[in-house]
């Protein structure tokens, strides 16, 4: 059996078939670009977890913030180090 | 036109992968996800009655966490909250609820261990062989997930209490 194409009504030259090829391509390569989009995981969201959820989680970047800023407070009656760097 | 169409479909292709890589990075970082399991092993220690309303979470030496360990600051842990720290010295980890040590596998964790002993705190580490020298609670990083062994034996030394639900998630208890 003959496959029956339609031209566009306002693409001339451009079948609908073509054009749904097109649009299916470029979906897959929006899909397979951004594929963390679907697990936008910030602190209070993990926190939010059980602790099984978290187990099953991959992480996707290995290593610490080894110059962050500090921002919490001193230990009361206690000398600290408010930094990342050693003495 | 169908060429036109497979251009602009490849084009797509380049300029989205090469955005990727940055979206994904930043999606979830390793130090993220291990504050989040912080949080979790607090809540699944039972500390004496002697501990006041605010759980000291210290993180000792270098910070990996970064601003991240901040968003546990004010946190509920039961009727306590946890107030974060930085600490550098050995002395004032006593204070302290619940010590991330950040420099287990540079030699520090003895030291630690040694001024710890004997007191309600529970330590945590990132380091291999940490369990195995005395930490409670030590966090491995496999197949990039976050997997832990407990120590019982230094969970009971400091006179901790481990939820049976927090032991039963452990990769290895060590008696």
């Amino acid at each position: 059996m003959k496959t029956q194409r339609y031209r566009s009504a306002g693409r001339p030259g451009l079948t609908t078939s073509r054009r749904h090829r097109g649009l299916w391509a470029a979906g897959v390569a929006l899909a397979l670009a951004f594929p963390a989009a679907a697990h936008p995981y910030d602190l209070a969201q993990l926190l939010a977890m059980p602790l099984e959820r978290l187990l099953a989680l991959k992480i996707t970047s290995r290593g610490g913030a080894l110059f962050a800023a500090p921002r919490a407070p001193a230990l009361a009656g206690h000398p600290t180090y408010g930094g990342d760097h050693a003495p | 036109m169908r060429r036109s169409a497979l251009l602009l479909t490849a084009l797509l292709v380049m300029a989205t992968s090469a955005l990727a890589p940055r979206a994904w990075g930043d999606e979830l970082p390793e130090y993220r996800l291990k504050a989040a399991f912080l949080y979790n092993f607090a809540l699944f220690t039972d500390w004496s009655a002697s501990v006041g309303s605010t759980l000291n979470l210290c993180v000792y030496g270098r910070n990996p966490f970064g601003a991240e360990i901040d968003g546990l600051d004010g946190k509920a842990v039961g009727e306590r909250h946890i107030a974060v720290h930085r600490i550098t010295d050995l002395e004032a980890l006593t204070a302290c609820q619940l010590v991330f040590i950040a420099d287990a596998a540079n030699g520090s964790l003895p030291r630690v261990l040694a001024s710890l002993r004997g007191v309600a705190v529970l330590t945590v580490a990132d380091s291999a062989g940490a369990a195995d020298q005395g930490v409670v609670l030590n966090m491995s990083v496999v197949s990039n997930r976050i997997t832990f062994e407990a120590n019982l034996a230094a969970a009971r030394e400091a006179k901790l209490s481990l939820s049976s639900k927090l032991l039963r998630l452990a990769t290895k208890v060590l008696q």
